[in-house]
């Protein structure tokens, strides 16, 4: 008796363990790399929620942590709240890609003077009307079409499913994705003992567990369509330097009308661009030769900043940037190993 | 002895957040962020810095481009090397008149604990955020750490999650997740901006004016391309040589900028192109 109850347990917990998980599907036109390193100027329009019901017994218990329901009563204001909880981690992180992103209250009040409701402007076939209004080359629609617990007594899941689409400015689909990730808690942990049977599956259905898929979702769908994933490994498409250096060792500190002269050698065909500290940012180096040999192809970049006599009494960092050119968001960036000292008759200050 | 050394890590393991507002202080509508400060690694500081920007203004606050900071703060020598910058001694009155700001947004004390002895581990980050007015008043502060503690011991009988949890702690994906919370955490009890009517967004830009290049040789083959430009003061510009050279910063004092680029002596003459950009973002140009 005792081992059909264990085998059935087991069973029931295969069953489940599918539960925990995430699911992507994703369309991309081939363009959109290029129209991003282009400086693509985007609006991200309220999302709307089309998620179902979520089951009673799920909804009682589930306020563990917080509430961020789909609950029966209130029901347009928990999915609004839903809707604009992601909206607004979407535009943080599109924020950090090369896309250029509309203030959402400035669309949202621009979109309501032309006469778009909250529905108006989550529909995808107003794009057109949407891009032309505001002057901007996509619309960026979104869906929560998941955001569930549900609540099995050994076991519980959580799910949040997002469905992304860029827009042209005439209504084409530049992009889509739909991500669904689902947690389970519960027998799928592992073997269970009596106190943890039951709060486990509890535990899961707190509304800090959905926040966390939702956070996470929203993370990777954006910078999915954004182009670039920083927590990712190192590609090997990725762009490398393998020396970074200043060409010529400076007695003393660099004076106005000198040059601070930096050379890097890496990834042929690449934008490549050092820093001076934080003082210069982006001082373009030119590609002055390549080489192919059994190591593969690299190419020489030099460049060079001239001291001018308004800059500061500064000792800074040297920084080195390689990025494929036309793939903002796709960079590495290298510091050289030493610093460099300005000096001008402009006043000095302690360095911090 | 073992046992009051466990309590005291679960204790420190607590984390939440704190926060006061002090509404006699003058709330500011436009603010910087600083570089972050703390023992975390520096990417994880540089990102939160961004997300913090992006929350901010997603809660109505005009917030100066980091990189236009950055410039503000070199060019007065209050940040030489972004990774060992401190706050602690700027004078942040003077800091955000420079940047054109009414507020300065402070983060220190970001912090990161990673550890995992597998019957209990902890993942955490932590910072102090301030946001400082013009005048000096602090109007707003918090305090807070997010974190997971986990452990064969804390997670008994859910075996498989643990195994899971084990595989992915202080993973770069985990640092992510809890940069993020931390930062949306900490947005959210922020008051929203309310009043940011367009009038807080500065006009634009003027246009700046481009003097002749002058041009003379340096040595054998190679010349040097002096570009001399009146812009507005503060703001940062750049200079284009034709197609073969772009986004050259230039130097300035006053409304007065100058830039050069030493060129092989046999390139043609070359149309100078000139980019003015302001803290929020306004941009203007002008061609010689």
């Amino acid at each position: 008796m005792r081992l059909l109850r264990l085998v059935l347990l087991a069973l029931f917990g295969l069953l489940l363990l599918g539960c925990t998980g995430s699911n992507v599907r994703r369309r991309e036109d081939p363009r959109l790399p290029k129209l991003r390193a282009m400086g693509f100027r985007i609006v991200v329009v309220p999302f709307r929620t089309s998620a179902p019901e979520e089951g009673f017994l799920a909804t009682a218990l589930g306020p563990v942590g917080e509430v961020l329901a789909l609950e029966q009563s209130g029901r347009e204001r928990g999915r609004i709240e839903v809707a604009d909880s992601l909206r607004g981690d979407i535009v943080a992180w599109l924020r950090q890609s090369p896309f250029e992103v509309v203030e959402p209250w400035v669309s949202d009040t621009q979109l309501a003077h032309v006469g778009l409701d909250r529905a108006g402007m989550a529909d995808p076939q107003n794009a057109a009307r949407i891009a032309a209004a505001l002057q901007v080359d996509g619309v960026l629609f979104g869906d929560v079409e998941r955001w569930n617990r549900s609540y099995y007594v050994l076991q519980s899941t959580a799910e949040v499913g997002l469905h992304l689409e860029l827009r042209d400015r005439d209504g084409t689909e530049l992009f889509a994705t739909t991500r669904t990730e689902t947690l389970g808690s519960g027998v799928t942990g592992g073997p269970t003992g009596y106190g943890s049977l039951i709060s486990a599956p509890v535990q899961g259905l707190s509304g800090n567990t959905l926040r966390e898929l939702s956070r996470q979702i929203a993370r990777s769908a954006a910078l999915d369509l954004g182009g670039a994933q920083p927590d990712a490994e190192p590609s090997p498409l990725l762009p490398r330097l393998s020396v970074v250096s200043l060409v010529r060792r400076h007695d003393g500190p660099v004076q106005p009308g000198e040059r601070i002269d930096v050379l890097a050698v890496g990834t042929p065909d690449c934008d490549v661009r050092f820093d001076v500290g934080r003082l210069r940012s982006g001082v373009p180096m030119r590609a002055v030769a390549t080489t192919d040999d059994a190591r593969g192809a690299r190419t020489t970049y030099e460049g060079h900043y001239v001291v001018q006599p308004t800059d500061p009494v500064a000792e800074v960092p040297v920084y080195v940037t390689i990025e494929r050119t036309g793939q903002r968001g796709t960079r590495s960036r290298y510091r050289w190993d030493g610093s460099v000292r300005i000096a001008t008759d402009r006043g000095a200050k302690p360095g911090r | 002895m073992r046992v009051p050394a466990l309590g005291a890590v679960l204790l420190a393991s607590c984390g939440g957040l704190s926060h006061t507002l002090h509404p006699d202080v003058p709330r500011p509508h436009r603010l910087a962020v600083l570089p972050v400060q703390g023992a975390a690694p520096f990417v994880e500081r540089e990102l939160a810095r961004s997300l913090l920007r992006a929350r901010l203004q997603e809660r109505g606050y005009l917030v100066a481009e980091l990189e236009f900071t950055d410039r503000v703060l070199s060019e007065r020598s209050w940040l030489s090397d972004p990774e060992t910058f401190s706050p602690a001694s700027l004078p942040l009155s003077e800091v955000a008149t420079a940047i054109g700001v009414d507020g300065v947004l402070v983060v220190d004390q970001f912090d990161e604990t990673r550890w995992n002895a597998l019957l209990v581990r902890r993942h955490a980050l932590g910072a102090r955020f301030r946001i400082v007015e013009k005048d000096g008043g602090e109007w707003w502060q918090a305090n807070y750490t997010v974190g997971v503690t986990g452990g064969f011991l804390l997670k008994s009988g859910q075996l498989l999650t643990e195994l899971l949890s084990q595989s992915t702690h202080g993973a770069g994906a985990a640092s992510l997740d809890r940069i993020d919370e931390l930062v949306e955490g900490v947005a959210e009890v922020l008051p929203v901006d309310e009043d940011r009517a367009e009038h807080h967004m500065p006009p634009g830009i003027a246009a700046p004016v481009v003097a002749a290049p002058v041009v003379h040789a340096i040595s054998e083959g190679l010349a040097r391309v002096e570009v001399r430009v009146e812009a507005p003061p503060g703001s940062s510009v750049w200079l284009d040589l034709g197609d073969r050279l772009r986004s050259m910063p230039m130097s300035g004092a006053n409304a007065a900028y100058t830039g050069a680029v030493d060129v092989p002596a046999d390139w043609p003459p070359l149309a100078v192109r000139v980019r003015v950009r302001g803290a929020f973002g306004q941009q203007a140009e002008a061609t010689r």
